[in-house]
């Protein structure tokens, strides 16, 4: 048989959503259960997102040293800004969906998810899902140490909070594929844990979690302006802090769906070229 | 004197076989890069808007953090296996250890290489000659023979904790995530002015967890800032005698310990 030949009904799949959505509840209703069961892990990774906040507001209340308003952003809204983007990024990265995809390309037990009646891509979607809700969970719990370690408050208005959610929706799926394509990776290379390691060290300070974007020197700001990082985790933040409102705001929105539907044409085709080569490898 | 040739051969070996993956070795290399200048990519940017933290410059900074740096590849190039330790005796591989005829922690640390240090330690030699060039410091005899001895001392202090968390491996086996924690604590604080961070914090990783004597108080003699310490001058000249002696603790500890889980008849 053809490679082609055995790909095709592997891209033409025709089941539709809702026969399969039972399976994709099952899979978020797992990755929950895991999270649970690796609960002292995870609290123990938060606990260091933790120690993170308290530096960063340690070290920017020094360096404001006084000032009341630096680029815009006073320094309250600094360090809500900083604890709420760290506790917004810690949700979205986690690794351990990465490394169960390499591992399961690595066994060559990905086969077996590829021929599951589920399409492929959203299986993959409901593991992120799964991960993206529990770490949310935990984060929700770790709010009161958060409020005393950095600091807390309300969005900025009303219109801060309304916007603040589609945004930090936009996020979550701009993050969530982004994921997605490092883990296609894994179908072209064995080197994948150490990418994947720069992934989230480069993606943390893109996503302006330790800087905000406009404290970025001229030149890094207009890179980290063409990059997806800061639609995750500066944009949601910023609005709700309210350091980006009004038409700046529209703006943010726009941009984050342009970078959800870029995103979403290029996990596409990338998944194709991953179906070939596995296929044409034989695993 | 056998003991350190046979010390040195199985540490080549151990670098010779972790070397035989030449593309992973690359990679952990530019990983340990990555992730030990991250902090420093940090700082760097936040000073081209402020200028000064507390009263340092970025070069004095920038020395400050070569300095920690320094201090902790001083530890980890030799003794970055001691991280390992709890799997080794979660295995029984311990006992197998404390049959043979040499010095049982030796053995462990000599067991096998972690190849991103390897990155750390070129980044923290880069980083040093630039911030030497760059920072207003004397570098007197005197100057000199302290920077070295504060090297050792810094590095002396932050194995003293590693150790420690690793002794605890012989009571609660998984010690993994005290020493994630520990690996931050140092990461995360250790190259700032101990200050910013509060008078209770700061107290608590000067003499509880030995943080600022790493890098903090040195580079504060070495640079002329003895002023801004909470510390007397004449203790900051003493910093490594401090990690010298945090040090021995912890090899007390270990020994302690490991003589308790010898005589419950493993």
């Amino acid at each position: 048989m053809s490679a082609p030949a055995v790909a095709a009904p592997l891209l033409e799949r025709t089941d539709p959503w809702s026969r399969n959505f039972p399976a994709y509840a099952q899979i978020v209703r797992a990755r929950f259960k895991t999270a649970l069961t690796y609960r002292q892990n995870i609290f123990l990774f938060l606990t260091v997102a933790v120690l993170q906040i308290f530096m960063l507001r340690k070290v920017w209340t020094a360096l404001y040293h006084g000032q009341k308003v630096v680029n815009g952003l006073p320094i309250h809204a600094m360090i809500v800004y900083l604890s709420i983007a760290a506790l917004q990024l810690w949700a979205m990265q986690d690794p351990g969906v990465i490394f169960y995809l390499h591992s399961r390309i690595r066994q060559g037990k990905i086969a077996f998810d590829l021929i599951r009646p589920p399409a492929f891509l959203p299986q993959i979607f409901a593991h992120l899902t799964g991960s993206a809700v529990s770490g949310l969970m935990f984060v929700v719990l770790t709010l009161p140490v958060v409020a005393f370690a950095g600091a807390l408050s309300g969005p900025a208005s009303v219109t801060a909070a309304l916007l603040y959610v589609p945004s930090l929706l936009a996020g979550y799926v701009i993050s969530m594929l982004m994921t997605l394509m490092l883990g296609m990776l894994a179908f072209w290379t064995l080197q994948i844990d150490g990418l994947t390691m720069l992934y989230i060290l480069f993606g943390q300070f893109f996503a302006g979690a330790l800087v905000p974007i406009p404290f970025f020197p001229p030149a890094l700001r207009l890179l980290a302006e063409v990059l997806p990082f800061q639609s995750t985790t500066y944009l949601p933040v910023a609005i709700y802090v309210g350091r980006v409102h009004g038409n700046a705001a529209m703006h943010a929105l726009a941009l984050q769906l342009l970078w959800v539907v870029i995103l979403a044409i290029a996990a596409n085709v990338m998944w194709r070229r991953s179906l070939h080569r596995v296929v044409v490898q034989g695993g | 004197m056998s003991t350190i040739r046979i010390a040195w051969a199985l540490e080549k070996a151990a670098l010779r076989s972790q070397m035989e993956y030449r593309l992973d070795f690359v990679i952990l290399l530019l990983m340990g890069i990555a992730y030990q200048s991250s902090g420093f990519a940090f700082i760097w940017v936040v000073l081209k808007q402020f200028n000064t933290i507390d009263g340092w410059t970025f070069h004095q900074l920038a020395f400050l953090y070569a300095l920690r740096l320094l201090a902790h590849v001083a530890w980890y190039l030799p003794f970055n296996q001691i991280g390992e330790f709890d799997g080794i005796v979660r295995e029984g591989t311990f006992d197998q250890i404390l049959v043979r005829p040499m010095n049982p922690l030796l053995q462990v640390v000599t067991n096998g290489f972690r190849i991103n240090i390897l990155g750390d330690l070129v980044l923290s030699a880069a980083l040093f000659i630039y911030a030497a060039n760059v920072a207003t410091v004397d570098f007197s005899p005197l100057h000199v023979l302290y920077l070295i001895a504060a090297v050792i001392g810094g590095a002396l202090a932050e194995g003293a904790v590693v150790l420690a968390v690793a002794t605890l491996a012989f009571r609660f086996l998984q010690t993994w995530a005290a020493s994630y924690l520990a690996d931050n604590v140092y990461l995360l604080f250790g190259s700032y002015p101990i200050r910013i961070f509060g008078s209770a914090t700061a107290w608590l990783f000067t003499w509880i967890v030995p943080v600022a004597f790493v890098a903090y108080v040195p580079s504060s003699v070495l640079l002329g800032k003895t002023h801004g310490l909470a510390v007397s001058p004449t203790v900051a000249w003493c910093a490594p005698l401090i990690g010298i002696a945090w040090f021995a603790l912890a090899y007390l500890f270990w020994n302690r310990q490991m003589r308790a889980y010898q005589s419950a008849g493993n």
